[in-house]
């Protein structure tokens, strides 16, 4: 299952050329060797001594060792060094290793190569991976080869970024002047480099005409249109440009908004983060892989070729991989609350019983909150909003999501000081008058675990009670201890086997596939008879929804008893809690005392028109049985409509932007027909965008009292839009047969207001019933909750 | 929630003309110019400035052969729309002076003069764009010919046909309230750009019994110029034809008082039919409040309120399917790529809207809100069948 090679992904720019190990105690390392054996044997070796070397002189830490997994196959068969950066990169990684492997041509398991590597430093014959000067050496190669090949492919293409100070520019001055950074260098490879006079021009013009800020420009460059997405910060303006042939206008306006979180995140402000010039080389390398990321992806998406179609998943998907929210699995009840647990006992940090080092003493650090990740999925987190998509972002833009679901983490550590915009990224006093926990004014640390393919993210806080941190703390032993054992629990609970199962390995598109075949009259004959099946549904959620729903749970209860048992546990009602977590399920608690009532009349069951006949619950019954007890698990999203092979649901996303949640299928990976429907899911991420923009109108309307209303410039019949639909039609052209099968398709999307505004975007075939359509809906809203 | 369309001459940046609807200020001159400036930095250095957005403005350029620059900034309107605005408003202008005058003109002050004339046509232009309020005077859709669907419209088509061979031309139309109710063929075959632009030119000639004006047209004829010739036969109903030197306009007064002095009557009752654009003898479902039917080929539109004839009420009916026209049902009359969009559906509090395209027609229903949305499709598509399958209304 494990290939034979491993691979060192260490992050270039956070390369190890300071190997301090000052502040680690004999003691503390030789305690956190110790940690309890596991059942599985890569979820060994998270030994010290693999990361304490990557210390940098400012405490971060960035180790991440991994097996690359035989099955991912396709991506690096079809993936070209030469459009692929990333992929470039890494695999010359892997060859240097595999080489070094070779060259010491030994047998050994596959641990003691690593551990072997590590402690043959000073062997003249082999190169020298751990030793800080080589490693840098190959980083810093690897670095300029992988930017280089980055320019070369894409030198036609605009795009990169800028930050300049708008204060004291001047167009008879210097041309340089004002400009803080520049990506990519030299600036005459910086398409846009030129136009930079007028860029600021048009920020002091735009700000004469509107009060409202600039956000975006479309330029033509080189016959390219290109997009230049602006991000005013005081007196300077940072803009990213992207070409239009790669991510569309919203599309560009999205990733800038992720690409500036995840800065802010990381630095506290886009002014510190460029302004300094020692972040510069960093800067570079962070550009340059998400560019890579991000003009590859989509080269390979618009890309006829039919093999490079077979790998359809969130990374592909513009609109998952850029909305700001994570994209989360849902589990079964019982499982959510065991991770609950863990997470629970991990953020009490009542450590002074485990370790008599650190009884009595003051704690180094607080436990803001955690969440808990599965191969780039979110289980479960307990993370205040904003902080969660902070941390996806972090990680996204760090690859350890892609890490985590591509590879089999042998270690991971990443370490470094962070800026929560909960406390307002730490800018100014935070004074929450409302509640009366103060949040204390201090700094924060992202400690991110991993192990297999489960990633922890663990935030700290150093402040308030807790001993003050010093300058530059590099990772304490204790707390990443903690953190590794928590998730070596978890993953012994079994929970994890339990999501594996869930996450969907091979969905195939019956649907296109049946349809591309001759038989499609037999599908398209059964798919009329108005039934429905939820495959994964969560039956136990659903039951307090409406009167059919109970029948149905009913009617397959002794098929199931996890179900029944479930419904219950969201009921027992939380003592007092102040603090955070107080203040984040605040938040959200209106969400779920309006459980029962957050649908518009207008979507209600009750309407007769909509309710299944007793024949149609009838075949309803049978086929959620023979569902169920074919599969162990029932409380994952749903991804059919309709009991015959033909599946009528192509694809679904509901973003919840107020708890930074998304939902959608969790993998499109298909076989022959999935091209045709990478096309489909590419227009309707087209469609999701516009269908969002005329939404963004209502809700803004709804947030406005009536003061702002009369002073707002709104479109007076978009103020209230809460669906809309599209019929889309595309000739599926079938090889075998000279007839041409067009393929009708939805693409709905609902915004509902009730407790926070949540949009749901569903794509399914136009056979699809509607009554069946909409259960559908409600079930699918009905599964979060 | 305005607009403000400008001109200057692409080589020195001298300001031509600056129209603006809405409640915006004006912009300053030192604005323009430095719109314009950006403009044209960023083609010295490579870059062809397309389009700037702010949160709620958005601001595009576009230099027409390469002697004019026109600039629109609107609030809360889309880039595409500004655009095509954009290639109205120049079509105006050579309608007005010529493609000559414009590409070489030799003093901008006399250019400048010279295109006061087409600002009536360029503010009707600036009607015609959605700017989400309901406090301007029309409901017009840029791109499309309004048309009013009267059952004498066979009638009036035979005494227009007479009377353009009276008058020795071929183009002729009759309009009544702003719509046309009648056009002859030849009329149809010119350039969608040309008759929404003639359509506005004889909408703006409003207070006088006859007009007689030189027009050039943009695609058929940018260098000589025809005559537009129009007389107001009753209150609200016009009679216009493109037609050459010949006969003087005081001939052509004499002739039309010939031949339409005997529908007076059936004149009077066409013109009574607007806002509802459609004869009364049409019952439509219940539920239905107003319509939008589109013919692409001949882009040409009806627009119907059917509840009350209240002006206030029917054009905020008007204004939403207006903005369902230019935000979703845009996508339905050019299909991109190889998903061609048939059907789309608005539901709002207020209401629900559904455009279907039927072969070359776009129909859009609106409903009160307490329709149930699968029922939309099933109604769009008979009410369409109602507005079209009876042949006695030529459409």
């Amino acid at each position: 299952m494990a290939g034979e090679h491993e691979t060192l992904l260490r992050q270039q720019g956070y390369c190890s050329d300071c190997l301090s190990d000052s502040d680690w105690s004999e003691s503390s390392l030789s305690s956190s060797c110790s940690t309890s054996s596991s059942d599985h044997s890569y979820y060994h070796g998270s030994s010290h001594h693999e990361w304490k070397n990557e210390i940098m002189p400012n405490g971060q830490v960035f180790h991440i060792r991994s097996e690359k997994l035989t099955l991912k196959t396709v991506a690096e068969n079809t993936a070209q060094p030469t459009t692929n950066g990333r992929n470039g990169r890494e695999k010359s990684t892997t060859e240097k290793l595999v080489r070094l492997i070779r060259r010491r041509n030994s047998r050994r398991t596959r641990k003691k190569h690593v551990t072997d590597i590590v402690a043959d430093s000073d062997q003249s014959s082999v190169p020298k991976i751990e030793n800080a000067e080589e490693s840098k050496a190959i980083n810093s190669s690897e670095e300029v080869v992988s930017t280089n090949k980055v320019n070369y492919s894409y030198s036609d293409l605009p795009y990169g970024v800028m930050y300049f100070h708008v204060k004291d520019i001047n167009e008879t001055n210097c041309s340089d002047q004002g400009l803080v950074y520049c990506y990519p260098r030299p600036v005459n490879e910086n398409l846009i480099y030129n136009i930079k006079g007028a860029l600021v021009m048009l920020y002091q013009l735009l700000s004469d005409i509107t009060v409202s800020p600039l956000t975006s420009s479309s330029v033509i460059v080189k016959n390219n249109l290109c997009h230049i997405v602006f991000t005013p910060q005081n007196f300077e303006l940072m803009v990213l440009f992207v070409p239009d042939s790669r991510c569309s206008r919203p599309e560009a306006l999205a990733f800038t908004k992720d690409v500036v979180c995840f800065l802010q995140f990381s630095y506290q402000s886009l002014s510190r983060c460029f302004s300094s010039p020692q972040n510069h080389d960093t800067l570079d390398h962070l550009f340059s892989v998400i560019f890579a990321q991000l003009l590859s992806k989509s080269s390979q998406l618009s890309s006829t070729g039919e093999e490079k179609m077979s790998v359809l998943d969130l990374f592909s998907c513009s609109f998952e991989q850029f909305a700001p929210a994570a994209h989360r699995l849902p589990l079964p009840r019982d499982a959510q609350v065991q991770i609950d647990d863990a997470l629970s006992e991990l953020e009490s940090n009542d450590f002074s019983e485990i370790s008599d080092a650190h009884f009595g003493c003051q704690r180094l650090y607080t436990i803001v909150g955690t969440c808990l990740f599965y191969k780039s999925y979110l289980l479960a987190t307990h993370l205040n909003q904003d902080d969660l998509v902070d941390v996806v972002s972090f990680c996204r833009h760090h690859n350890l999501l892609r890490t985590a679901r591509d590879e089999v983490i042998k270690s991971m550590l990443v370490w470094r000081e962070v800026y929560l915009k909960s406390c307002d990224r730490g800018v100014t006093k935070v004074s929450n008058n409302s509640s009366s926990y103060k949040l204390p004014n201090g700094r924060w640390f992202l400690l991110v675990v991993g192990l297999g393919h489960e990633m922890l993210a663990v935030l700290l806080e150093s402040g308030g009670c807790t001993v003050k941190a010093p300058e530059n703390p590099s990772p304490d032993p204790f707390y990443v201890r903690q953190a590794l054992e928590t998730l070596e629990h978890i993953i012994r609970t079994g929970v994890i086997s339990l999501v594996e199962q869930s996450v969907p390995q091979q969905d195939v598109m019956h649907g296109l596939a049946s349809k591309l075949s001759s038989k499609s009259a037999d599908s398209l004959l059964a798919s009329h008879s108005n039934f429905l099946s939820m495959k994964h549904s969560d039956l136990g959620s659903a039951s307090r929804i409406s009167a059919e729903r109970v029948s149905l749970t009913a009617s397959c209860g002794g098929e199931d008893t996890s179900s029944s048992i479930t419904s219950d546990v969201g009921s027992a009602a939380p003592g007092p809690v102040l603090g955070r977590r107080a203040l984040r399920e605040k938040a959200l608690s209106s969400f779920g005392d309006s459980n029962s009532h957050h649908f518009d009349s207008e979507y209600d069951l009750s309407d007769s028109d909509l309710t299944p006949s007793q024949t149609d619950l009838a075949n309803l019954d049978s086929s959620f049985i023979s569902k169920s007890s074919m599969n162990s698990n029932e409380s994952s999203l749903p991804f059919r409509i309709s009991t015959v092979d033909a599946n009528h649901l192509f694809h679904f996303i509901q973003l919840d932007r107020a708890e930074g949640i998304l939902l959608s299928r969790s993998n499109l990976a298909g076989t022959g027909s999935s091209q045709k429907l990478s096309f489909v899911i590419n227009n309707f991420t087209k469609c999701v965008y516009n269908i969002q923009r005329i939404f963004e109108n209502s809700i803004k309307f709804k947030r406005m009292n009536g003061l702002e209303v009369k002073g707002s410039v709104m479109n007076n019949s978009l103020i209230a839009i809460k669906e809309q639909g599209i019929l889309f039609e595309y000739p599926l052209n079938d090889s075998d047969s000279e007839k041409k099968v067009m393929l009708t398709y939805w693409v709905v999307g609902r915004l509902f207001f009730l407790p926070h505004p949540r949009e749901i975007y569903v794509c399914y075939e136009d056979t699809a019933p509607q009554n069946m359509v909409e259960i559908a809906f409600r079930i699918a809203l009905s599964c979060v909750s | 929630m305005g607009l403000h369309l400008m001109s200057l001459t692409a080589s020195g940046g001298l300001p031509l003309f600056s129209r603006k609807i809405g409640a915006v200020e004006s912009l300053p001159f030192s604005t323009m110019a430095s719109l314009n400036g950006v403009h044209m930095f960023c083609n010295s250095h490579g870059c062809e400035l397309k389009n700037v957005y702010t949160e709620d403005t958005t601001v595009v350029w576009k230099t027409l052969e390469d002697s004019i620059t026109l600039i629109a900034v609107g609030v809360c309107t889309q880039e595409s729309v500004l655009n095509e605005l954009l290639d109205f408003a120049f079509g105006a202008l050579v309608m007005i002076v010529g493609l000559e005058e414009i590409r070489m003109h030799r003093s901008a002050e006399r250019l400048k003069r010279d295109l006061r004339i087409s600002y009536p046509v360029l503010d009707r232009l600036m009607e015609c764009i959605d700017l989400g309020n309901q406090s301007l005077s029309s409901s017009d859709i840029l791109s499309l010919v309004p048309v009013v669907f009267t059952p004498e419209n066979s009638l009036l088509l035979n005494c227009l046909e007479v009377w353009t061979e009276v008058i020795n031309s071929q183009f002729g139309c009759v309009v009544v309230e702003n719509s046309i109710a009648a056009a002859t063929s030849a009329w149809w075959e010119l350039d969608a750009h040309e008759r929404k632009l003639l359509q506005l030119l004889i909408m703006s000639s409003g207070g006088v019994t006859a007009t007689d004006i030189p027009v050039f047209l943009p695609q058929k004829s940018p260098t000589v110029p025809f005559r537009l010739v129009s007389c107001m036969l009753v209150s609200g109903v016009w009679v216009s034809a493109l037609c050459g030197p010949a006969p003087s306009l005081s001939q052509i007064e004499r002739l039309t008082a010939e031949c339409w002095k005997h529908v007076t009557e059936v004149l009077k009752s066409v013109s009574s039919i607007v806002p509802r654009n459609f004869p009364q003898s049409i019952i439509l479902q219940q539920g239905i409040i107003g319509f939008l039917l589109i013919n692409i080929p001949l882009s040409k539109y009806v627009m119907s309120n059917t509840v009350s004839n209240n002006k206030k009420e029917s054009r905020s009916n008007c204004d939403v399917l207006r903005t369902f026209f230019y935000e979703s049902a845009t996508s339905l009359t050019s299909p991109h790529g190889e998903h061609a969009a048939l059907e789309t559906y608005w539901c709002s509090e207020y209401h629900k809207i559904y455009a279907m395209r039927i072969e070359d027609e776009i129909m859009c229903v609106l409903f009160s809100s307490n329709i149930p949305t699968p029922t939309m499709r099933i109604l769009t598509r008979e009410t369409h069948a109602l507005l079209t399958g009876d042949k006695h209304f030529c459409w």
